[in-house]
């Protein structure tokens, strides 16, 4: 699956979209999301986000708050959540607006 | 009878700065209702430097937490301030957090998260509270335990980057490593993990903390809370890591 096609299932509602509860939550730091990814393996989601949310090769993958492999195969009404890294030091990169 | 409410600020840099005096206010004036005698600890090897004033407000040079105990104690008269002027390290980890105490860890260093959160698993009862940010986002993670048992998880779990940290404690750099690990950080940032630190301060006081972690964004705007519970076996299978 790709980011586009990931994008495009979660971009808006329609007649015929899977109900909530069949969807799987995704979460990154602030950043959610639901799409139906019910099937999917972690590690599938994983790649499809990467980009997109800059998601750090070290975060854990948690589902219903339980630690999972990159292998888990997701259920419907599962929630998914990449654990983002504790703050620690103020600046990692430059925003462009000071650099 | 009043209780008695102990609480330890280890860090005193942006974010344990803008902390402090919010902290102390709040106990002052709930004080007034419970009588509670309360007891802050400030504890921060470091010295404020001028160069360090964009972000941190301290009335004098020198150590900070000395300065900042000193600075808070006369606007609080009731309220119990003592400073230690020592970074954390395991040699002084006992002395520092005590059982039942409430602990606001606002350090940049994974190490010395790692070295509290550990102290704490030891404790039958204690809160630690623990803010850091990068430049415009950051996150708050509350560890409780409570009668010996974890009511939310330690910080170690699910973040490896603070089990396993490639960084150093203050105590463990040189002057030059210090130095080095400066950074530049936006007040604003320093200001929402403070206050979101205090939000849950304030949550668990009041007994309606939801989450275990929160998320921060200023640019997006956003607070993304997390609940984290043990599950069956996580403790065991922390333990045994």
């Amino acid at each position: 699956m790709s980011e586009g096609q990931l994008k495009g299932v979660t971009r808006t509602k329609v007649a015929g979209q899977p109900k909530a509860q069949e969807q799987v939550r995704v979460l990154y730091g602030v950043h959610s999301l639901e799409a139906n990814l019910a099937g999917r393996m972690v590690a599938d989601v994983r790649q499809a986000l990467r980009q997109a949310l800059n998601i750090s090769p070290q975060a854990v993958a948690v589902v219903d708050g339980r630690e999972v492999e990159e292998g888990t195969v997701l259920l419907a009404g599962q929630q998914l959540e990449f654990v983002r890294l504790a703050g620690e030091k103020g600046l990692n990169v430059l925003p462009t607006a000071i650099v | 009878m009043p209780g008695r409410i102990e609480i330890t600020l280890i860090g005193i840099g942006g974010i344990g700065c803008a902390l402090a005096p919010f902290l102390a206010r709040y106990l002052h004036s709930e004080r007034k209702g419970t009588g509670e005698e309360v007891r802050i600890t400030l504890v921060d090897g470091d010295a404020f430097e001028s160069k360090n004033a964009g972000r941190q407000s301290f009335e004098a040079l020198g150590n900070k937490a000395k300065v900042k105990a000193t600075e808070l104690a006369p606007s609080f008269p009731d309220l119990s301030f003592r400073a230690i002027p020592e970074f954390v390290t395991a040699d002084n980890l006992t002395h520092v957090i005590r059982p039942g105490d409430l602990v606001f860890l606002a350090v940049d260093n994974h190490a010395t998260r790692r070295l509290v959160s550990r102290r704490c698993e030891e404790l039958s009862d204690v809160v630690l509270i623990s803010g850091g940010n990068d430049f415009t986002d950051g996150n708050v993670q509350v560890y409780i335990r409570q009668d010996g048992r974890d009511i939310t998880l330690p910080l170690t779990r699910f973040h490896p980057e603070i089990a396993e940290p490639k960084d150093k404690s203050p105590a463990e750099m040189s002057c030059e490593e210090l130095a080095a690990t400066a950074a530049p950080q936006l007040l604003f940032m320093n200001l929402t993990v403070a206050s979101a630190m205090l939000n849950a301060f304030y949550a668990w006081r009041s007994a309606r903390l939801r989450y275990g972690e929160v998320y921060l964004d200023i640019v997006e705007g956003k607070a993304q809370p997390v609940a984290r519970v043990p599950s069956d076996g996580a403790s065991d299978e922390r333990r045994s890591a």
